[in-house]
């Protein structure tokens, strides 16, 4: 097959999209089911964060209203949950601005971080190119324009690094305030600034779709909740228009994507270029989601592990010179460029 | 912005340029007789049909008619782009000592005798077979090509490329001349192709940059199983036939020369050619190398490894994606020294002499091509640091040089040791 690795990679986003979308539900079932003990403890907000919540009791539980997990998430029900599921917890934005807000115990978010570390380490930034599930969906969309032969936009890289330096503020603010509802002084505003990104990530729209669950499309409770709501939706449309026009251009807004991206020097994948074999036709430029260009640029042998990339290894997969990129895991190399 | 029927010289002065051509040359070529000479050599049965193909002087009129023919010069002009929109490349580069003589009385002086031969070449009632010429504005002789044939030919296209061939800095423009060229085709040919068209019409090529690569990767490994004759007969071939054709006889070509097991070798030594285009008949280089037992394992010339080495990868399969990878297979990578970047040259010669291990690099050139001269030094210096023998010979395409030519082959032979 030609296009093996973008094959490949298309089965592990829907996989994964469906393992976050509906695996806290798959999980919790099964394991109930077999062993009468869930696989991961039952996740509790601490108590005083209950008790300062001005929402009603069953206004934003679960539609079974008999496991209360953290309620006072974003009414929306974003990413991880899904009716009567548990918790399929994967983001790592997510992960710190709870921990920040309630100092939750590690055990509860073992399953969490092992996760995170374990990509982390081994695959670097692979959580945006193979698992994220907004991504996936940009990339279904990106495939509608293909389709309809519309040409994508590339920009310049300026235009990334600025980009990248507003997804460093979004993650400033919102860690920021995440900690400042932690503090006692402020509790009362945890129950409508809690997770602050993730009430304007575009997963909060997009991800309900994929469940059961009442979409918190239009939440106008208060001026907080408004805002948020306005907010995100303004953020779906930026979402939608940088994937529908420039691919990837929205990974380096993403601030979970950044957060990634440190741990993609030294992860156990390398991204690898033998210079002799180059013959400079740009193919790997031209063709990368994110429009990295050490590759082409540099003309020496070594890892190109790059902040931006994703490794989504289309370069390896399209250069046209055998044996010029490479694809080692701690070492060993497990693919290279090769013209089929 | 649309170039439409424009003639690059005046009409008034078209008038009298015209009976420059009246000339008609008094000797010919025997290009079976050339052939056959070549052809004694080979040890291959399925190298025939390339043969036949070379020495057929009618080809242009057996398919003339039924497709519109487009003539082009370089390996920078996009056949999937001419053969997407209804046309045939035929591409007319020509090395042709008679054709250069004839060529002499329109363009006389210090000129570069491929200029000189195509001109020639053209003279000889070729032109009206052609719809249209393609010109690339790759060196300055090829930019005064268009100007010097615009008397004569009904139709010229000027296809300009920037002297600059980094990807980051002139895709934009690349992608711009291509895609005028193509729009230029389609109203030219009263064509619409679709996407899918190209798309195919570029997985074609595709299959024939496969078979091309298996048999170059094979020649390089195995001393001997195919001749530098054969292997240039069969790269110019794809100059003049259609490309599943080519495909299909360089597939039987494969599977024969795969097969062949070589156990008394007469070459002693393996190395690379490069330097400006080889074309046939213009073989005296080969025939010294073949003579001294020389090897030319692989090659890095437009008129060969230029022309057919490069795929296209398709990165986006919308029309303008296409275009700009097409950019990527002919000007990016092009190794041609009318462009800034030796480091591809280098690249390459590097890459062939550890993949395949070479014993030296045979730098040939065309005198007066000032190009392929001026780099002459990077490479030799840049070469001898890595410990890689490199010889410079500079000819032209008469053959009395052939006995001193030799002599300086053989020394160099001699000094690889």
């Amino acid at each position: 097959m030609r296009n093996k690795i973008s094959f490949l990679r298309r089965v592990v986003q829907i996989v994964s999209l469906i393992l976050i979308v509906y695996g806290g539900y798959i999980f919790k079932t099964r394991l109930e089911a077999e062993t009468g003990k869930p696989l991961f403890p039952k996740l509790k907000a601490p108590e005083d964060a209950m008790s300062t919540t001005k929402f009603e009791k069953g206004k934003i539980l679960w539609p079974s209203g008999t496991n209360p997990v953290l309620e006072n998430y974003p009414p929306s029900l974003i990413c991880r949950f899904n009716p009567r599921g548990g918790l399929f917890k994967a983001c790592i934005f997510h992960f710190i601005s709870e921990n920040l807000t309630w100092q939750t115990h590690i055990k509860y978010l073992l399953p969490h971080l092992t996760l995170f570390i374990l990509l982390c380490f081994l695959f670097g930034r692979i959580w945006c190119g193979w698992v994220c599930p907004i991504g996936t969906v940009g990339d279904f969309i990106t495939s509608i324009r293909k389709k309809m032969n519309i040409p994508a936009k590339r920009f310049p890289s300026g235009f990334r690094v600025s980009l990248r330096l507003f997804s460093y503020g979004i993650m400033a603010i919102a860690f920021f305030i995440s900690t400042l509802i932690g503090i006692p002084n402020f509790r009362r505003f945890q129950c409508y600034l809690f997770l602050p990104y993730c009430q304007i990530c575009p997963a909060r729209l997009i991800c309900p779709l994929f469940g059961l669950i009442k979409p918190g499309w239009k939440d106008f409770e208060n001026a907080i909740t408004s805002t948020f709501t306005i907010l995100a939706w303004i953020v779906m449309g930026i979402f939608l228009a940088a994937f529908y026009f420039g691919r990837r251009i929205w990974c380096h807004l993403c601030p979970v994507g950044l957060i990634n991206s440190w741990f993609n020097r030294g992860a156990g994948i390398e991204l690898k270029k033998k210079a002799v074999n180059c013959n400079k036709c740009g193919l790997c430029t031209e063709t990368c989601p994110m429009g990295l260009t050490e590759m082409y640029d540099k003309n020496t042998d070594g890892i190109y592990n790059q902040n931006g990339c994703i490794m989504c290894l289309r370069c390896v997969e399209i250069c046209p010179k055998d044996g010029c990129l490479s694809v080692s895991f701690f070492g060993k190399k497990i693919t290279e460029s090769k013209f089929k | 912005m649309k170039k439409e029927n424009k003639k690059f010289i005046d009409e008034k002065y078209c008038k009298i340029l015209e009976n420059l051509y009246d000339k008609k040359p008094e000797i010919f070529t025997d290009y079976k007789k050339e052939g056959e000479k070549y052809k004694r050599f080979s040890h291959l049965k399925t190298i025939n049909y390339f043969y036949n193909v070379i020495i057929d002087t009618e080809k242009l009129k057996k398919i003339k008619g039924k497709k519109p023919i487009v003539g082009y010069f370089c390996a920078l002009v996009p056949e999937e782009l001419i053969i997407a929109s209804g046309g045939i490349p035929i591409r007319l580069c020509n090395e042709d000592l008679h054709c250069a003589e004839s060529g002499e009385e329109i363009i006389q002086g210090d000129i570069c005798p491929l200029i000189k031969a195509i001109c020639g070449s053209l003279s000889q009632n070729e032109i009206n077979n052609f719809d249209l010429l393609v010109i690339t504005g790759s060196c300055d002789g090829k930019v005064k090509l268009a100007e010097i044939l615009s008397p004569v030919v009904k139709d010229i296209y000027f296809l300009d490329i920037p002297r600059n061939s980094d990807y980051k800095e002139s895709i934009e423009i690349w992608e711009k001349a291509y895609s005028d060229f193509y729009e230029y085709l389609k109203k030219k040919f009263k064509t619409k192709p679709k996407r899918n068209d190209l798309i195919e019409v570029c997985k074609m090529t595709n299959e024939r940059t496969r078979i091309f690569r298996k048999i170059y990767d094979l020649r390089g490994k195995k001393t001997g199983i195919m001749n530098s004759f054969d292997y240039f007969i069969m790269a110019n071939a794809s100059f003049f036939t259609s490309i599943e054709e080519w495909t299909d006889n360089a597939k039987k070509l494969y599977d024969e020369i795969s097969k062949i097991e070589i156990k008394k070798n007469k070459y002693n030594k393996k190395i690379l050619l490069a330097g400006p285009p080889i074309i046939f008949p213009n073989f005296k280089i080969l025939e010294i190398l073949e003579e001294v037992g020389c090897y030319v394992a692989c090659d890095t010339m437009c008129s060969a490894y230029g022309h057919l080495y490069n795929p296209v990868e398709i990165d986006e399969e919308t029309e303008k994606s296409v275009i700009r990878t097409l950019t990527l297979k002919y000007i990016a990578p092009s190794l041609c020294s009318c462009f800034i970047g030796i480091d591809k040259q280098i690249n390459a010669i590097l890459e062939f002499v550890e993949k395949y291990n070479l014993d030296g690099v045979v730098y040939y050139n065309l005198r007066l091509c000032n190009v392929f001269e001026i780099q002459i030094p990077v490479l030799r210096n840049i070469l001898k640091e890595k410990g890689i023998p490199f010889l410079s010979l500079k000819t032209d395409l008469s053959k009395e040089d052939t006995g001193q030519l030799k002599t300086r082959i053989e020394a160099f032979i001699e000094m690889i040791g």
